[in-house]
């Protein structure tokens, strides 16, 4: 509700008239998930803090223009979408068709080595998606956005939404399934 | 009953609760006289737990200090801009940005980091003396220009490179 003085579009309203406190607000509240979706895009803690910090640059130079038509999560999500898939763009494709081959599991493998071994080979996994098909399945996953805000992080429509995570899961089970204690 | 192909086209949205009702019946009756389709769902929802986001470390300490020292930075010369009437030569503004205005974002940025948390642990309302722009006609005058355009990205480190540079 821009009504409600606590709310993200009156924060950011405010911003946009030079109140940073406004905006530290937005930060503090809002840096956990923006976080989140960047480090599992990039899978590094460097390129995830740069589109972190810019994100909320690009927010902080267009809240003189907001106007609370738009629900600020998903004038966020846009936002940090354009930056995620500006970077894809800068590094250089890692083309990765396989996931790197772990040693045979030994009979006292601790759960701790297993979870890092699938954690290892869900990176490279996601890291072998395109660049969108990556992004969506990261925002229906770990954000758990439904194909309609997916749409409008994307800019596309909820059918292309469909399409690159039918693509994307195609493409995981394909690299994941390779080892076998996954299916 | 659809078909096989047909209903794989469709066994995504399904997966992610998007099918409209109708659909979402023929999926469920296609499912349950065919194994080959049903084994086909299981596999697909058997991604969920592999990507659970287990692997996100922390947000890094620091960040959002950083964050807002850069955007102390920015309200800074941005207010400098329109108050001068102009946009400042790059180079005067460089030289005013370094003598001054680095450490006074500095410190307003660890201020606010500061300040952010501690109000994490006492919500409070929003306190009048963090507004940069007090008053009305002053914020007026600032956010009537638009920052867009005429904005150089960067930070700290970059601008007192630039300024290096310049210099030499
Ligand atoms: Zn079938």
């Amino acid at each position: 509700m821009p009504d409600c003085p606590d709310s993200d579009e009156f924060l950011l309203q405010a911003t946009g008239r030079g109140d940073m406190a406004a905006f530290s607000r937005i930060v503090e509240r809002h840096q956990t998930w923006a976080w989140r979706v960047a480090y599992r895009f990039t899978g590094t803690e460097e390129d995830a803090s740069d589109i972190v910090q810019e994100a909320f640059l690009r927010l902080l130079d267009a809240s003189g223009r907001y106007r609370p038509t738009a629900k600020f999560r998903t004038y966020f999500y846009q936002i940090i979408s354009r930056l995620c898939l500006d970077q894809a763009k800068r590094k250089q494709p890692l083309l990765l068709e396989t996931v790197p081959d772990t040693p045979d599991p030994s009979p006292d493998i601790t759960d701790t080595m297993m979870r890092r071994e699938n954690a290892i080979a869900v990176r490279a996994a996601l890291d072998a998606l395109l660049p969108n098909q990556r992004l969506a399945i990261v925002l229906r996953y770990d954000e758990n956005l439904g194909y309609e805000e997916i749409a409008s992080a994307l800019e596309t429509t909820t059918k292309a939404v469909e399409r690159l995570l039918a693509r994307g899961r195609e493409r995981l089970r394909d690299m994941l399934g390779r080892r076998e204690n996954f299916f | 009953m659809w078909s096989c192909a047909k209903n794989r086209k469709h066994l995504n949205a399904y997966v992610d609760g998007e099918l409209p009702d109708r659909a979402r019946r023929e999926v469920e009756h296609h499912l349950s006289g065919c194994s080959d389709c049903a084994l086909e769902l299981d596999s697909l929802r058997g991604l969920a737990p592999l990507l659970r986001n287990e692997d996100v470390p922390p947000i890094p300490a620091g960040l959002s200090a950083r964050i807002l020292a850069e955007a102390a930075i920015r309200q800074r010369r941005n207010m400098v801009e329109k108050t001068s009437g102009r946009k400042w030569p790059e180079f005067l503004f460089q030289l005013w940005l370094v003598r001054g205005a680095t450490t006074a974002a500095l410190v307003v940025g660890l201020a606010m980091g500061g300040w952010m948390a501690w109000t994490s642990q006492r919500s409070s309302d929003l306190e009048p003396w963090m507004t940069v722009a007090n008053t009305e006609s002053a914020a007026r005058s600032i956010y009537a220009f638009d920052v867009l355009g005429a904005e150089p990205q960067g930070s700290i480190e970059a601008a007192t490179l630039a300024l290096l540079a310049n210099g030499r």
